[in-house]
């Protein structure tokens, strides 16, 4: 498997070393080390209860690492004060907004926190999502709750947004809104997104870079444009009574064999000229084969599923 | 202080239906005095009542006795229940424990946030302030610390709490805890040395000579050092956010105070309040100041 961590170049907004998180005898997340270029939106992806909500927890000061450092905005993030937050918005699906509050009055209570609070992006952000102003956010719906969230913690222009499973059950039209206003406002906006979620397909649409966690531990981090490129599925067919032996793939992502039919993930892909010719050395039986690009959403489930098939390592003493 | 102003301002308006309730009690408090008042400024006025039959003087006597229960009844339930809970409201509001607290992501200082709740607690207890201020220039009452106290212990309790489940569940086994620690001491040492004292006469010789120097009665005293003691509770839970070591501070005050009470062996005073009376410890030598 490639080594997870792929050197970045730019100035990183948030430097995870060596970070481990434990509670009690749970190892919520194991040696994580990740950087997130400024300017990108970095998308951590992760199966339930895979260590994203506590990495985003970490990052933010409300869990403290149990070993390791972090570092968001260039300062220890056990350190992290006021000053840093109001340079960071922060949209979670476990955060309580304060339900009795309408979303005037939440605005209203969130402006005097923020000096960057600009007002005609509060107003163009309620105008693009069509919030009711005057009602209890209580008597919201899920997707005009984290809709209300985004809003105020939009309108004072964040460097850092850190964004924890927003899409997650919301309808595909209330997914599709926010993706919209995302892409729209990255454009406009120098920030950095960093968003964690199990829903790939939305996030596959944003993400500059991604970073994968199963079970604690780093799977994967690297620019979505190098994950795409390396990642292909390969479809070969041998001569029949040639069927190759299931050894030949075993130090591939996931293979299928059916009849004389081979599917594999080639996880070091780079031309088609170096696949034709390692296929030709290593399977000579092959007939034919063709090479399609992975979505990011096949990358994660092969890669999950082949992380998941390693043994663990023991936890160093 | 705009941070302050606001933080007061969505509390104000989080709570805007029991505060509501609430100035309507201290309204229906009131009026008994107003209608007093008037009475008092006909009488000034030479307002003649005598073309009133005698049945009407009862009549309006009465109405007035029933008024009056009803209106206290209703002041008593704003200050001795409505504000407990209106405590407990203001300080789960943003609450002091968990990851999930929408206050504890946006950048609103601590102190700050300490400040509004206390600014907006002591509204709620300024009628109750006023009252016995009035009360103490007439040389009757003693009985502020006591409730004063029991709000601080609400408070406090509610600091360390994430909802009303974990205080009520707190708060029971904190009562029950120390009548139970200072009981099975009363036992222990009334088993190995009899009627003896536990403490030495020095220490309560100490004791009484404090509070004498403040002017306290024994009870007064005591619920200051509980006042005190839960003070410092949610003041280090606001700054800290160590609920671990809040709780610590609050046993501490509870036990600090348990021995106190042996010491200074104070008899179940009438005019204290229900909660924090809950002295176990009876003796002789008890002084009144």
């Amino acid at each position: 498997m490639e080594p997870p961590h792929e050197s970045l170049t730019m100035d990183p907004v948030i430097q995870i070393q060596d970070m481990s998180c434990r509670f009690d005898r749970v190892e919520a997340v194991r040696h994580l080390s990740l950087e997130v270029p400024a300017g990108s939106i970095y998308a951590f992806l992760g199966t339930n209860g895979a260590g994203k909500t506590t990495t985003i927890k970490t990052l933010l000061n409300l869990i403290q690492p149990t070993s390791g450092t972090a570092r968001i905005l260039g300062v220890d993030t056990t350190r992290l004060g006021p000053q840093e937050l109001a340079r960071i918005g922060y949209v979670s699906e476990n955060q309580e907004l304060p339900e009795r509050l309408t979303v005037k009055q939440l605005i209203d209570y969130c402006r005097p926190l923020y000096r960057t609070w600009d007002d005609a992006l509060c107003q163009r952000l309620t105008d693009k999502f069509a919030l009711p102003m005057d009602r209890a956010i209580k008597g919201f719906s899920r997707g005009m709750k984290i809709k209300s969230a985004l809003l105020v913690s939009l309108a004072y222009r964040p460097e850092l947004l850190l964004m924890d499973e927003p899409f997650s059950g919301l309808d595909p039209l209330v997914r599709d809104d926010l993706v919209q206003g995302m892409l729209e406002l990255s454009e406009q906006e120098k920030w950095t997104v960093f968003i964690s979620s199990h829903d790939i397909d939305e996030v596959e649409r944003l993400a500059d870079y991604v970073g994968m966690i199963d079970n604690g531990t780093l799977t994967l981090s690297e620019s979505s444009e190098s994950l795409r490129a390396r990642f292909r599925r390969v479809d070969a067919i041998f001569a029949e009574n040639a069927a190759p032996s299931p050894a030949l793939f075993k130090d591939v992502l996931l293979s299928e064999i059916s009849g004389s039919s081979v599917r594999w993930i080639e996880s070091h892909y780079t031309s088609e000229e170096a696949l034709g010719a390692r296929i030709k050395s290593g399977l000579p039986d092959c007939k034919a084969w063709t090479s399609t690009p992975l979505p990011l959403r096949d990358i994660f489930i092969a890669l999950t599923r082949a992380q998941r098939a390693t043994p663990p390592t023991p936890p160093p003493l | 202080m705009n941070i302050v102003l606001a933080q007061l301002k969505k509390d104000i308006q989080c709570q805007r239906g029991p505060l509501i309730l609430w100035i309507i009690c201290l309204g229906l408090g009131l009026v008994p005095f107003v209608i007093l008042a008037v009475f008092s400024h006909m009488e000034h006025s030479h307002v003649q009542f005598a073309n009133l039959t005698d049945m009407q003087k009862i009549a309006g006597a009465l109405s007035y006795v029933a008024i009056f229960m009803l209106c206290m009844m209703a002041a008593a339930f704003g200050m001795f229940l409505l504000v407990p809970v209106l405590v407990i409201r203001i300080v789960h509001e943003d609450t002091l424990m968990g990851t999930t607290a929408f206050w504890l992501t946006r950048p609103v200082p601590r102190e700050k946030l300490l400040l509004a709740k206390v600014l907006l607690i002591a509204v709620l207890l300024l009628p109750l302030l006023l009252g016995w201020g009035r009360d103490a220039e007439a040389g009757t009452d003693h009985f502020w610390p006591s409730e004063i106290a029991w709000i601080a212990a609400v408070a406090a309790l509610a600091a360390i709490t994430p909802g009303v489940q974990g205080l009520l569940g707190y708060g029971l086994s904190f009562f029950f805890g120390k009548i139970i620690f200072s009981g099975i001491i009363e036992r222990v040492w009334a088993h190995y040395h009899g009627t003896d004292s536990i403490f030495p006469d020095g220490l309560l010789q100490f004791f009484t000579s404090t509070r004498h120097m403040f002017h306290l009665t024994t009870t007064d005293f005591i619920h200051l050092c509980y006042l005190a003691g839960f003070a410092a509770v949610f003041i280090h839970q606001y700054l800290t956010l160590r609920t671990r070591k809040s709780l610590v501070i609050f046993v501490t005050t509870l036990v600090t105070v348990a021995l106190l009470q042996m010491i200074t062996a104070a008899p179940p005073d009438p005019s204290s309040a229900p909660v924090i009376q809950f002295n176990s410890s009876h003796s002789s030598n008890w002084q009144t100041p």
